[in-house]
C-alpha cells in the first residue's frame, strides 16, 4: 500500500478532521480510508452531518486553515501526498488535476464575472490559455456540458441562469482543465427531480468521454445506485460499509445501510418504508461502543454499547464496521 | 447604460432648479435690507432708495426671481455686494483650490482607506486587524481642525517639509502644488478614509465567507488574485455608495481646512460671504457646491452600474 508503484488514482487512508470548538478539537471525520480507480466512480453516501463535505474539502485542501486541521491520514493523489503541501503548491493542483462542484449553484458563482470569464480563468491560470483562446474554449465547454447558445451565453452574467444551467456551468469550470478526479458535492440535492436527472446524465455522460475518476457525494440511495460502481458508507464520521453497488444494494453488511435501504420507496409497492429513528449525534457526544448503536434494532446490550467495531472484511471486497456482520442477515433491496 | 446615464442627466434638472429655488430664496430668509448694505451707514435714506430701485428690489418676488434664473443660466450670478467683482469670476478663481483639494482627499481616502480594509478584512481577528480598527476608530474620532493644526506645527514649522498655508496653482509649478495641497489633503481625508476602511472590512469580510470564492479556491486561482481580482469586485458595491455620500461630506469638510490652511477656496469665500451678509456670493458659492455634488452622485451611480451586472443589465 505505499504510494508509488500503485494505480490508485486517489487513495484516502486513515483521514481525521478536527475542528476547534469552544471545549478543545473535535473529531468530526475519524478514520475514513477508500481509494478510487482510474476512471472509477465511488459513491459516498451518509446522512447529512456525517462528515462527507468534510472529507471532499480535506481531498481538495480546501479545508478552513485556522479552525479545523488534518489530525491524522494521509491523502495521495497518482501517489504523491497532497496532505501537508503548502497553499501554493494545493492551488496548483485544484483545478487542475482535481475539481470539485458544490451543493449550492445558486450561490457559488461569481455574481460580479460572466460566465466565460469564470471558465477561462481557470484555464488561463493552469495552462496559460491565451485570453481569446481561452474564451474559445469557454464556449466548447459551455456546449459540452449542454448549455444552449453557448456562444452568446458565453458573456453572460451568473444571474440570468437557472439553478440547473448554473450547475452546467460549474461542470464546465470543473472540467475546463480535464482532471483526473472529479469531486461532487451533492450536486443535484438543491435541484429539483427533472433537472436532478439531467445533470446525472450529463456527469455519467461526461465521464464516459473524458474518463475521470469520481468521487460521488450523496445521502441519497437512488442516485448513488444510478451512478457509482463502488459506495462508501459514512456514519458519524466513520466509514462504516464499503462494497460494490450491487453488494451494498443486495447485501448490505451493516444494519445502518439496512436502514438506509428501508428508507427507498418499495420497488413497486405504493407505500415508502419507515426511516431509521433517531437521530444522528454530534461529534461531540458521540456513543461509547458502536457508534450507531442508539439506533440499532440488532444492538445487543453489553457488547454494542461497549466495543467499538473496526471496519472488518465480511467477504472479499466488502468491509463493514459491525460487531455482529457476520451473525445478521440483513434485507437488501428485493 | 448611455441611456441611463441620459435618464439621470435629466433628472437633476428639475432637482437643480428646486436647488435655485431654495438658494435665491436666501434673500428673502436672510435679515437685513441688501440696499441698506450696500449704500453702507453714512448714506442718506435717498440714496438707499436709489439702490433699491436700480436693484429692482421692490418688484415682486417671482420677477426678481425671474431675473436671477435668467441670468444664472447665463452664467451670470450677480455681483458682489462688497468687492463689486463678479461672483462668477470669484467662483471661478476659487473652484480649482476646493476641486483639487476634495479630489486629492477622495483619492487618498480611497486608496489608504480600501487598502486598509482590505487588509484588516484578510486578517480579520488577528493582531494586524485589531491595530487597524483601533488605528481607524481614533481617524473617525480626531476632530479634522485639531490634526491640521497638529500637522502643521510637526511636518510645517518644525521639519518645514511643506508650507503652513497657502496654495500653488497646478498649471504655475505642479511639485509646489502638490507640496501646497498635501498637509490639507491629509487632514481632510483622514476621516473619510477611516469610515471607508471600516466600509470596506465589512464588506470584504462578508464577501471572503461566500460560496463563490470557495469556488474560486477550488479552481486553483492564487489568493492574492481572488482578493484582489474577484472578492474586491464584489466588496466594492456597497462601499461605492458610501464613498459617494464621502464626497458631499469633503465637500462640506473642506471649508474649515481651507481656513486652517489659508487656502482660498470656495468654502472660505462662502465663510467670509456669510460673515459679510454678501447674498449674491453665499448664492453663488451654494448653488455651485450642490451642483457638483449632484453630478458627483452621478458619477458614483453610473459606476456602480458599472461594477454591478444586475444594474447594467436594466
Ligand atoms: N466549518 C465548520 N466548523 C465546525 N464544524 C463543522 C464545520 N463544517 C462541518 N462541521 C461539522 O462537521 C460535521 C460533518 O459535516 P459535513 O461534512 O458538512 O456533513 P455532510 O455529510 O452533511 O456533508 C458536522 O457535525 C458539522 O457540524
Ligand atoms: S455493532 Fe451492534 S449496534 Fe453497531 S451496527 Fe452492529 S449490531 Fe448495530
Ligand atoms: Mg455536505
Amino acid at each position: 500500500m505505499t504510494g508509488a508503484g500503485t494505480d490508485a488514482l486517489l487513495e484516502v487512508e486513515g483521514l481525521a478532521v478536527e475542528f476547534a470548538t469552544a471545549q478543545g478539537w473535535a473529531r468530526v471525520v475519524d478514520d475514513v480510508s477508500f481509494t478510487i480507480g482510474h476512471g472509477e466512480t465511488l459513491g459516498l453516501l451518509g446522512e447529512s452531518g456525517c462528515g462527507k463535505s468534510v472529507t471532499s474539502l480535506a481531498v481538495m485542501g480546501l479545508l478552513p486553515p485556522r479552525s479545523s486541521r488534518i489530525a491524522a491520514g494521509s491523502i495521495r493523489l497518482a501517489g504523491r501526498e497532497l496532505r501537508g503541501l503548502s497553499e501554493s503548491q494545493l492551488s496548483d493542483v485544484r483545478g487542475n488535476l482535481v475539481s470539485m462542484i458544490f451543493q449550492e449553484p445558486m450561490t457559488s458563482l461569481d455574481p460580479a464575472f460572466r460566465v466565460g470569464e469564470q471558465i477561462s480563468s481557470v484555464l488561463r491560470r493552469h495552462r496559460g490559455t491565451s485570453r481569446s483562446g481561452a474564451r474559445e474554449r469557454a464556449v466548447e465547454l459551455l456546449d459540452l456540458v449542454g448549455i444552449p447558445d453557448a456562444a452568446q451565453r458565453v458573456d453572460d452574467y451568473p444571474h440570468t441562469f437557472s439553478g440547473g444551467m448554473r450547475q452546467r456551468v460549474m461542470i464546465a469550470i470543473a472540467l475546463a482543465c480535464e482532471p483526473d478526479l472529479l469531486i461532487a458535492d451533492e450536486p443535484t440535492t438543491a435541484l429539483d427531480v427533472t433537472v436532478q436527472k439531467q445533470i446525472l446524465e450529463l456527469l455519467a455522460d461526461l465521464q464516459d468521454r473524458l474518463g475521470m475518476g469520481v468521487l460521488f457525494v450523496t445521502h441519497d440511495m437512488g442516485v448513488i445506485s444510478q451512478i457509482s460502481d463502488r459506495v462508501v458508507v459514512m456514519y458519524a464520521g466513520q466509514v462504516v460499509e464499503q462494497a460494490s453497488t450491487e453488494e451494498v444494494f443486495w447485501h448490505p453488511q451493516h444494519p445502518y445501510t439496512e436502514g438506509l435501504l428501508a428508507c427507498l420507496p418499495a420497488e413497486h409497492g405504493r407505500e415508502r418504508l419507515r426511516g431509521i429513528p433517531g437521530l444522528v449525534p454530534g461529534p461531540l457526544d458521540l456513543p461509547g461502543g458502536c457508534r450507531f448503536h442508539p439506533r440499532c434494532h440488532h444492538a445487543r446490550a453489553g457488547l454494542c454499547d461497549v466495543t467499538p467495531p473496526g471496519l472488518d472484511e465480511v467477504h472479499s471486497g466488502h468491509r463493514a464496521r459491525c460487531l455482529l456482520a457476520r451473525d445478521l442477515e440483513l434485507r437488501g433491496i428485493s | 447604460m448611455i441611456r441611463m446615464v441620459a435618464r439621470r442627466l435629466l433628472a437633476l434638472v428639475p432637482l437643480v432648479f428646486l436647488v435655485t429655488l431654495l438658494v435665491w430664496g436666501l434673500v428673502l430668509v436672510i435679515p437685513g435690507d441688501q440696499a441698506l448694505a450696500i449704500a453702507g451707514d453714512s448714506a442718506t435714506p435717498e440714496q438707499v432708495e436709489a439702490i433699491r430701485e436700480d436693484l429692482g428690489l421692490d418688484d415682486p418676488v417671482p420677477v426678481r426671481y425671474g431675473r436671477w434664473l435668467a441670468a444664472a443660466v447665463q452664467g451670470d450670478l450677480g455681483t458682489s455686494l462688497y468687492t463689486s467683482y463678479s461672483v462668477t469670476d470669484a467662483l471661478a478663481d476659487r473652484l480649482p483650490v476646493t476641486l483639487s483639494l476634495v479630489f486629492v482627499s477622495f483619492a487618498l481616502a480611497v486608496v489608504v482607506g480600501t487598502a486598509i480594509g482590505m487588509l484588516a478584512a484578510n486578517q480579520k481577528g488577528r493582531l494586524t486587524d485589531r491595530l487597524l480598527t483601533v488605528t481607524t476608530s481614533v481617524g473617525l474620532a480626531v476632530p479634522n481642525f485639531w490634526l491640521g493644526l497638529l500637522l502643521v506645527t510637526f511636518f510645517a514649522l518644525k521639519l518645514e517639509w511643506f508650507p503652513s498655508g497657502g496654495y500653488v496653482p497646478f498649471t504655475e509649478d505642479p511639485a509646489g502644488w502638490l507640496r501646497s495641497i498635501t498637509l490639507p489633503a491629509v487632514t481632510l481625508a483622514t476621516a473619510v478614509a477611516a469610515e471607508l476602511a471600516r466600509q470596506m472590512r465589512a464588506s470584504m469580510s462578508d464577501v471572503l465567507e461566500r460560496d463563490f470564492i470557495r469556488t474560486h479556491r477550488a479552481k486553483g486561482l492564487r489568493p492574492a488574485t481572488i482578493v484582489r481580482r474577484y472578492a474586491l469586485k464584489n466588496a466594492a458595491m456597497p462601499v461605492i455608495t458610501v464613498a459617494g455620500l464621502q464626497i458631499a461630506r469633503l465637500f462640506g469638510l473642506a471649508t474649515i481646512v481651507e481656513i486652517i490652511f489659508n487656502l482660498n477656496g470656495v468654502g472660505a469665500l462662502a465663510v467670509d460671504a456669510v460673515f459679510d451678509r454678501d447674498i449674491p456670493v453665499i448664492q453663488g458659492c451654494v448653488l455651485l457646491i450642490t451642483v457638483i455634488v449632484l453630478l458627483v452622485n452621478l458619477v458614483v451611480d453610473v459606476s456602480y452600474g458599472l461594477v454591478n451586472p444586475k444594474v447594467r443589465a436594466q
